[in-house]
This record gives structure tokens, C-alpha cells and sequence, in this order.
């Protein structure tokens, strides 16, 4: 038997609540089984026509037995994964700036780099996960990629927040990380920077474009909100909930964990993302437990598991941004949101811009993301057919996202 | 009136249950009434049984359904066709 692997021992996180949740949704499953061929259970129209074929009176034993084989391949898949021994092993690259716990990183210095002074591009990952989903494996690395068609990216790692960053809000991580970040660029190279924002990055990205546009080339973001008034979905509901109920409970609760914890726990956020699909577990350990582990897929699943299961922490006043002001108040899309001096208008953003919106991303779907490619002027915005993450690591992401991409940035170089 | 017994039971044959006399007994206890039954009908099997492991195929259609029912609600309902949309 081989032991799990110390950074898997509990993930993911919190284990018992990804467990529990899949264990509630499939009893409802059981609940929800007479009325299954019938328009009292909710189901979406296209599902309609297969429910009511099901026929009536199923077996609820039957039910019950393969809902305990299911659970029982999670559970199979589940320690495949604790115990794989895969491990990632890419180096990185050299460091050419640090300021607390975040630096920069040099892909133009990396092997697959084909031209070290290429155009420079500044890569602002999310602050909730780590940086290295952008250069996850040899094979799935959108920085190496980038790379290796003559740009220069430099990837922004954050870090942890350390003893200097645990009192930091967004406008703090803007002016005291981000903003000399790409002055350092800036000097460094000589040339003006392309600007380039995954997730929440994006949103930064976004800002930063538009409060200091001197020396910025383009601007691209992948999966970038920008407006959260959709109720769409679990996350909508939440969103609608908590403003019928007033944020301020929640900035108390956030204010509170920053006092206890020094920053708002990984946990946090990973039970937020498990809430908005949770059954999200349970089929992938599933499926995962159908694979070869020596597969390339198999490797590809161990390594993309071991970085979601990879979080930090996040300073509290940065965590009541982005989950009060952004998510509840959407100070972004109501023109509130002050940073780097002022407010952001997306509409003033002059530099080129390409806007990616994933139609399967669940984390920033359409309705939150689609509107910065709409407010931005002449945006160019494409909707690849994959999920949040699966634009930077999914087997689409090299066509639909990381070509373009490279091509729009060597269009639009410096 | 109340049954109080029946002793003339047949052996059972087959599992079929029957049996041709019963004798009730009305609620004074002076009366004896006996009286032939009918035969009672033999269980027949089913004309068309469900086939082994019909209905766990049929649990795990629709727990299949219901996984992306669930998935579906989750994400708000994205676009569902295939194509690449690229316009500026």
C-alpha cells in the first residue's frame, strides 16, 4: 500500500465537505426518484424528454444500490489520486524582481524560450490560487507556449501573504505589487508591456489598463468577471441571497477569520467553489477512477488536483474586495470600484484588447465575464467551448486559447 | 359471524394455496356453516418479466440525468452548442 502523499492527506479541501455535499445532492437524488418521469421535478428542457422515459416507479433499491457503487468510485478514485506518484517537475524560471512575497518570473529565460528580448507581457494570475496553473506541466504550460512563439511572458507570482501583505486590499496589492511590477517590466526591457489577467488577474488587468495605460501595449484577459448582478446559477443564488440579507455579516465574518487566522483560510474559498457544484467531486474522482494511472490523462488530472488543492490563503481586507465589494456590492460593473487612484471605466481603456470567455466556466460564466469585452472599446472577444480552468490547461485550450492569444500578442507587441 | 377455523385445509401443492371447505361458525356458536371455496386462482408468472438488471439500467439512467440536471443548475445554465464565437 503506498501512503498518500503529504500534500494530498485531506484534499481536497475541506474533504468532508466536498464528501458531504456529493452524499446530499445524491439523496435528494433518492427523494426525488418518484417523481422523476413526471413535470414535477424540475428538470431542464432538454432533459425532459429522457426523464419522462425513464417510465414510472423506479426502483429506489436499485437506485440506492448503484448510487452506493458511485459513491464507492469516487471513493476508489479518490486515493488513486492521494497516492499517485506523480509529482510536477518543472523547474522555474529565473527571478527578476521581488517585493514581500510576491516576484517575477522569467519565461523568456526559460529552455523553450525561442527569443529571450521578445515582446515583454506581464502575466497577473488570481490571487486565490497559485500561480503556476499557467505553467502547470511540460505539456500544459500556456507561459512555455507563449514562450516558445518569441514573446517574453513574466509571470507575477503573488506568493502567500506574508507579515507585509496581511493588511492588504486590492487597491494595496495594485499600488504596492502590481503597479511597480510593471514599472520594473517597463525599465527593464525598455519597451512598452503587454498586459495579460487570468481570472480575478484579469479584472486587475483590466484596471490597470485603465488608470495607467503609459507604457501598456495590450491588454488580453482570460475569464476575467467584471459584472456579478447574474443570479444565474447556485453562485447567483448566493449573491441574491446575501444582498436581500445586507454584506455587512459578511464582511464581519471575513474581518473576523482575518483576526484569528492572520488571513482568510484556503478553506474558505474552496468550500465557496464546492457549494457552486456540488457534485463537482464526486464525478471527477469518479471518472478518475476509470483511468490507467500511467495514462497521460491520468497524469493530467494528478497534476491539475495537486494545484487546486495547492491554495493560499488571502489577506482579509483583499478577501472583503473581491467577495463583498465585487461579488455583492459589483462595485466593478457600477463604475465604484477605486483603484490605483481612482475609479475604473472600461470604456476608457484605449490600448488593443482580447477578451476570453469560456462557455463552460463556471467560476467566471458568461454573464459576468462577456461584459468586459462589451464595455472595452473594439475588444476583440472569443468564446472558447471549456471551462474556467480548462482555458488555461484543457486539452482546447492550445487552439482555442493559447494560439490566438499568441497571435494577438505578437500582432500587438510593443 | 366470525371465522374461528378452518380445519379441511389441503396440503399445499406447489405453493399454491387453496383450499374446498370452510366452516364458520356464526356468533352465538350455534350455527355450523359449511361451504365449499372456490379454488383459489394459482399465481401465474408475469407474461413479460423485466429482464435481469432492467432496473438498475433504469436507476442508472436516471441517476446519469440527474448528475447533469445538477451540473446544469449549478452553472446557471451555459450555451449548449459546440461552436467558437469570435466577434469583436
Amino acid at each position: 500500500m503506498i501512503p498518500p502523499a503529504p500534500h494530498r492527506v485531506g484534499q481536497p479541501s475541506p474533504l468532508v465537505f466536498h464528501l458531504g455535499a456529493a452524499l446530499s445532492a445524491y439523496g435528494q437524488a433518492l427523494f426525488a426518484a418518484p417523481r422523476a418521469d413526471t413535470s414535477d421535478f424540475p428538470w431542464s428542457e432538454d432533459l425532459a424528454a429522457a426523464a419522462a422515459a425513464l417510465g414510472p416507479d423506479l426502483d429506489r433499491t436499485e437506485i440506492a444500490a448503484e448510487l452506493g457503487a458511485r459513491l464507492a468510485a469516487t471513493l476508489r478514485g479518490l486515493e488513486a489520486w492521494q497516492t499517485h506518484p506523480w509529482r510536477r517537475p518543472l523547474a522555474d524560471p529565473p527571478e527578476i524582481w521581488r517585493a514581500g512575497g510576491a516576484r517575477l518570473l522569467d519565461y523568456g529565460a526559460a529552455p523553450e524560450a525561442t527569443d529571450p528580448d521578445g515582446p515583454p507581457v506581464l502575466v497577473i494570475p488570481s490571487l486565490i490560487n497559485r500561480a503556476y496553473i499557467l505553467d502547470l506541466t511540460a505539456e500544459r504550460s500556456m507561459l512555455r507556449r507563449l514562450a516558445g512563439r518569441g514573446l517574453r511572458p513574466v509571470l507575477l507570482d503573488w506568493g502567500a501573504p506574508g507579515r507585509a501583505e496581511t493588511g492588504f486590499d486590492l487597491d494595496a496589492y495594485g499600488a504596492r505589487r502590481l503597479l511597480p511590477a510593471l514599472r520594473h517590466l517597463q525599465t527593464m526591457t525598455g519597451r512598452p508591456v503587454s498586459v495579460l489577467g487570468y481570472c480575478m488577474g484579469g479584472t486587475l488587468a483590466a484596471g490597470l489598463a485603465a488608470r495607467e495605460p503609459n507604457g501598456v501595449a495590450s491588454l488580453s484577459t482570460i475569464g476575467a468577471p467584471w459584472d456579478f448582478a447574474s443570479t444565474d446559477g447556485i453562485a447567483g443564488g448566493f449573491r441574491a441571497l446575501i444582498r436581500a440579507q445586507g454584506p455587512h455579516r459578511v464582511e464581519t465574518l471575513l474581518d473576523s477569520m482575518g483576526q484569528a487566522f492572520g488571513a482568510v483560510p484556503v478553506s474558505l474559498f474552496q468550500t465557496l467553489f464546492a457549494l457552486v457544484n456540488p457534485l463537482q467531486a464526486a464525478l471527477k474522482f469518479r471518472r478518475f477512477s476509470a483511468l490507467d494511472p500511467d495514462s497521460p490523462a491520468a497524469r493530467h488530472f494528478v497534476a491539475l488536483e495537486d494545484w487546486l488543492a495547492d491554495g493560499v490563503p488571502m489577506a482579509a481586507p483583499a478577501a472583503r474586495d473581491l467577495l463583498v465589494d465585487w461579488q455583492i456590492r459589483n462595485v466593478t460593473a457600477s463604475g465604484r470600484w477605486a483603484f490605483l487612484g481612482g475609479p475604473v471605466d472600461p470604456s476608457a481603456i484605449r490600448v488593443p484588447s482580447l477578451v476570453f470567455c469560456g462557455r463552460g466556466d463556471s467560476i467566471a460564466p458568461a454573464p459576468l465575464a462577456r461584459p468586459l469585452g462589451a464595455l472595452i472599446p473594439d475588444a476583440t472577444l472569443i468564446e472558447p467551448v471549456t471551462g474556467h480552468v480548462g482555458m488555461i490547461v484543457g486539452s482546447a485550450a492550445p487552439a482555442q486559447v493559447w494560439d490566438p492569444l499568441a497571435a494577438f500578442l505578437a500582432a500587438h507587441a510593443g | 359471524m366470525r371465522a374461528d377455523d378452518a380445519r379441511t385445509l389441503p396440503p399445499r401443492r406447489g405453493g399454491a394455496k387453496s383450499f374446498s371447505r370452510v366452516r364458520i361458525r356464526n356468533a352465538t356458536g350455534c350455527g355450523v356453516i359449511e361451504a365449499e371455496t372456490r379454488e383459489a386462482p394459482v399465481s401465474e408468472p408475469p407474461e413479460d418479466p423485466p429482464p435481469p438488471g432492467r432496473e438498475r439500467a433504469r436507476a442508472r439512467a436516471y441517476l446519469d440525468l440527474f448528475e447533469r440536471h445538477v451540473l446544469r443548475a449549478a452553472l446557471g445554465r451555459p450555451a449548449r452548442d459546440g461552436s467558437v464565437i469570435e466577434r469583436r
